[in-house]
């Protein structure tokens, strides 16, 4: 550390005190930080502005720092959700290899049913609704289905 | 999770196969209602193939008060319709009561709708089933006491 004498203390203060107003350029600011970490003396406004400017530095490190972790995770995420996805579609597709498929489902009321001959049932008893159905103009349709089975091209339908 | 998987797999794998996805009426049976406590759907694969009064495949959706739904049903019919080979419709109480179509076989399997809507009988109840196999319309017919 550099010993100073009051003169020079003294313009070093001045620099302070401009800094604090914000009236030092760039270069003042780093020859001022130059100063205050090379000199051995210790006064209030030194003090406060080694305080100052130490926490801006430890700011801007931590920044770095910061900005370099969160750019590591990102990183890290990216392969780790890339073989998420990986790991996701192999298993699928083994499962859908070795799992047999089933060949009836149903949704009955909200409710999903793979049990084949529940829904062979359910299927039969709505089949069976349809065709106990009791109505006049369904029984002459029967009747003309069986009389003729016609074909209309030109219906609303 | 494991159990949604091996749904939407079945689904696509079942759904592919058959030729209902060429038919507008596909859209009733995406899944949309499935949850829906006043709706069943109903999915039968039967693998039969080879006799001619086979059924193949049975696929159909029931709605209960749930009329408002009818026009939707009706518009999708109306337009399967315009390509039907053959169709049965009748008009009760301004809905359509009851529909038969056939449309042209593909893969050798011919394909059928029926729909009726009950509610002119006072039954707030949809049913539309598409079938596809060997069997005719006479089959059908008979099977479905049509």
């Amino acid at each position: 550390m550099k010993r100073i004498d009051d003169n020079t203390i003294e313009l070093i203060h001045e620099l302070i005190d401009r800094y604090f107003e914000a009236q030092t350029s760039a270069e003042e600011e780093k020859l001022l930080r130059q100063i205050i970490v090379s000199i051995d003396i210790s006064t209030e406004k030194i003090d406060r502005c080694r305080a100052v400017m130490g926490l801006f530095a430890a700011q801007r490190t931590a920044g770095k720092n910061i900005k370099a972790n969160v750019s590591k995770r990102i990183a890290i995420l990216r392969y780790a959700a890339a073989a998420a996805v990986f790991v996701a579609i192999v298993t699928i597709s083994i499962f859908a290899i070795q799992q047999p498929q089933p060949t009836s489902m149903a949704w009955i009321n909200g409710e999903y049913i793979t049990d084949e001959q529940a829904v062979q049932e359910f299927a039969a008893s709505q089949i069976r609704e349809i065709a106990n159905m009791n109505d006049d103009a369904l029984s002459s349709i029967r009747e003309s289905i069986y009389e003729t089975t016609y074909t209309i091209t030109s219906s609303k339908l | 999770m494991k159990r949604l998987l091996i749904y939407i797999l079945a689904i696509m794998a079942v759904a592919s196969t058959y030729s209902q996805d060429k038919l507008q009426i596909k859209a009733l049976f995406d899944g949309r209602y499935h949850s829906n406590p006043n709706v069943s759907e109903f999915m039968v694969d039967t693998n039969n193939s080879g006799d001619a009064n086979d059924i193949t495949y049975i696929h159909g959706i029931t709605m209960t008060d749930m009329q408002e739904e009818a026009s939707i049903v009706e518009h999708l019919l109306r337009q399967d319709g315009a390509r039907a080979i053959d169709k049965v419709v009748h008009y009760k109480g301004g809905v359509l009561f009851y529909g038969f179509y056939q449309f042209s076989k593909v893969k050798k399997r011919n394909r059928y709708i029926i729909y009726v809507n009950q509610k002119p009988n006072d039954v707030d109840k949809i049913a539309l089933i598409y079938i596809e196999g060997e069997a005719s319309k006479e089959v059908i017919y008979k099977k479905f006491n049509l």
